[in-house]
């Protein structure tokens, strides 16, 4: 389901008649009338709010000897809210443009002619220089702690705190005092 | 003029108003739309009523005239599968229809 379909569906089904319809359909398939008397209101209005259901695909109808019957369409509810939530959004392009303005801003903000202005105090942004910073290391390559820290120190004096929250943030990995760039497949 | 015409619309109006309150709070906000149309019918007949200075025989061709328009777009809708559009106009001619009721018992009455 899109994100567009369920959109129009939450708005469908946020009202209280066609709530009522589908409460009374979960139970059995019903025609018109039969709603429309068992709902207190006019077939005409059932109609109106059998019709808004099937657009959204929430009721199928069929027909019978007599009568056109209407039955929930079991799938659609079937989808949990989690598993809306985990699809990919309409405005995942449009997302992923604010995220990069939003980290330019950020490296504009805290690097000075290739040098860190500050240690940003907020994660958000600190990983975001991070993520800059760890770029001067070659992926693959093995370096001492001291290879570590002229790198590290030409970005900001206090190349410990960079050092040990690249460790922190899984940016790099550390073994007996031998640093490399984590691979980007397996970051976070 | 029928002081009782003007009298029937505003209680109708009111009751179209309640209704719709109603209807708002209880999570219906189509019905309570739907209650509105008619509540605005109710007030275009009133409107044309007091312009014809409570001339009761020209409301009745005015109650003939307007909903013919009404009508044509029901007709429209249908033709196109636009059910709400269609509702509406059902509503509109609904609401009319038991106005000219109404207009028409008054006047058969006050020529009694």
């Amino acid at each position: 389901m899109t994100e567009t379909e369920a959109l129009t569906l939450f708005k469908c089904l946020a009202d209280k008649s066609r709530l009522q319809i589908l409460k009374s359909l979960a139970q059995e398939d019903m025609y018109v009338e039969r709603l429309a008397e068992r709902l207190g209101l006019t077939p005409p209005t059932i109609s109106f709010h059998l019709k808004k259901l099937s657009e959204v695909g929430a009721v199928r109808s069929y027909k019978t000897q007599y009568y056109t019957m209407y039955a929930l369409q079991d799938e659609v509810f079937r989808t949990t809210i989690l598993e809306l939530l985990m699809e990919r959004s309409d405005e995942a392009d449009l997302q992923a443009q604010r995220d990069e303005a939003y980290r330019q801003k950020v490296l504009k903000t805290f690097f000075e002619y290739g040098k860190l202005r500050s240690i940003p105090t907020q994660k958000k942004k600190e990983r975001i220089v991070l993520e800059e910073i760890v770029r001067a290391f070659e992926p693959g390559r093995r370096y001492t702690e001291r290879e570590v820290n002229i790198i590290l120190a030409d970005y900001h004096d206090d190349f410990c705190t960079l050092r040990r929250d690249m460790i922190g943030e899984k940016l790099m990995q550390r073994e007996q005092q031998v640093y490399w760039r984590t691979a980007s497949d397996d970051l976070p | 003029m029928h002081d009782e015409f003007l009298k029937w619309c505003d209680a109708r109006i009111a009751d179209c108003s309640a209704r719709q309150r109603i209807l708002s709070e209880d999570c219906r906000g189509d019905e309570a739309r739907f209650m509105q149309i008619r509540s605005n019918v109710y007030g275009i007949f009133r409107s044309v009523y007091t312009a014809l200075d409570g001339d009761m025989s020209q409301v009745l061709d005015r109650l003939a005239s307007i909903p013919a328009a009404w009508e044509h777009s029901l007709a429209q809708a249908e033709s196109h599968g636009e059910a709400e559009k269609a509702h509406i106009e059902c509503i509109k001619l609904e609401t009319a229809d038991a106005i000219q009721h109404y207009a028409t018992n008054l006047e058969a009455k006050n020529h009694d």
